[in-house]
């Protein structure tokens, strides 16, 4: 019989749907959205613009002590912004880390977060990780990925 | 997990992928030739590729895989992941399927590594069922990272 990967508790999965390339912010800025892809000052997605996005989801309720969470991530595919989409299978990065409420951005303290898969699909992207310390805690699953590819305008 | 959970059970299996020195969107061989039946899938994304590296044989239950991606210059960091694959007929990345899967099957990500002109990535396959893989590598031709 294999090895699984038990979580005790039970694992939890939350789902995330990005929001679609033109509504993405642009190169250099920070905007936030909640879980359906729609700008929210209080969401739990964060997306940051570099040339490729850095996108940080923030699970809804606290992760408890021992317990998997599985940030699911959807409409994931790499588009032009008001142009083609070029894959929907394109490699990307992840992360897993505590998260400070106060200041609503990823932190590091005693806790040790195990990240355990990150894992891509057509169009999905997927990231394990576990809270392996003694207490619950906010945590996000980070990814970084082009997503949406601003072009100079032309003549520039 | 430990390192001790590695020495236990099914033997690793163990792939090694030859980059091409000139990646184009394309299908390739693990010698780096192009190839519609071979086992490399690359995208290029402005300046960067990503690579997909199929495991030759699926991953059983509780089995680790190791790839080796050769001919990535340099010794920068980079990305680089493990995830179930759709195995599919001739033709590139998303046709006849050949695509990666975030499906029922966790394949964990038990390490990176990196060497001057090589990645080394090992995952396991943490589910019941035996099930492809694949390895994903995230670089920029060249350049070292």
């Amino acid at each position: 019989m294999a090895e699984t990967k038990a979580s005790s508790p039970p694992a939890r999965t939350e789902y995330v749907r990005l929001p679609a390339a033109a509504e993405m912010p642009p190169p250099g800025e920070t905007w936030t959205f909640d879980a359906q892809g729609r700008r929210a000052d209080d969401g739990n997605v964060i997306v940051t613009n570099f040339g490729v996005q850095f996108v940080w989801m923030r699970f809804q309720q606290q992760v408890l002590a021992g317990q998997i969470a599985t940030m699911i991530v959807t409409n994931l595919v790499t588009q032009i912004v008001d142009g083609p989409q070029i894959t929907a299978a394109c490699v990307m990065d992840g992360a897993a880390t505590e998260w400070d409420m106060s200041i609503n951005a990823p932190a590091i303290s005693d806790a040790v977060i195990e990240l355990l898969a990150i894992e891509r699909g057509v169009g999905v992207g997927r990231v394990v990780c576990r809270n392996a310390y003694d207490a619950d805690l906010w945590l996000a699953a980070g990814i970084a990925a082009p997503i949406a590819l601003f072009l100079p305008p032309s003549g520039s | 997990m430990n390192a001790s959970s590695l020495e236990k059970g099914l033997p690793m299996i163990f792939a090694r992928v030859r980059l091409p020195d000139r990646p184009k969107n394309g299908r390739y061989n693990a010698l780096g030739r192009p190839d519609d039946a071979g086992n490399v899938f690359v995208v290029e994304i402005g300046p960067t590729i990503h690579a997909w590296a199929v495991f030759p044989e699926d991953l059983r239950p509780g089995q680790a895989g190791t790839m080796i991606f050769d001919n990535v210059s340099g010794s920068g960091i980079l990305d680089v992941i493990v995830s179930q694959w759709l195995r599919g007929g001739k033709g590139p990345l998303g046709q006849n399927l050949n695509q990666p899967h975030a499906g029922e099957a966790v394949i964990l990500h038990l390490a990176r590594q990196r060497a001057k002109g090589a990645v080394k990535v090992v995952g396991r396959n943490s589910s019941q069922a035996e099930v492809s893989a694949a390895a994903g590598l995230l670089y920029i031709p060249g350049t070292g990272g």
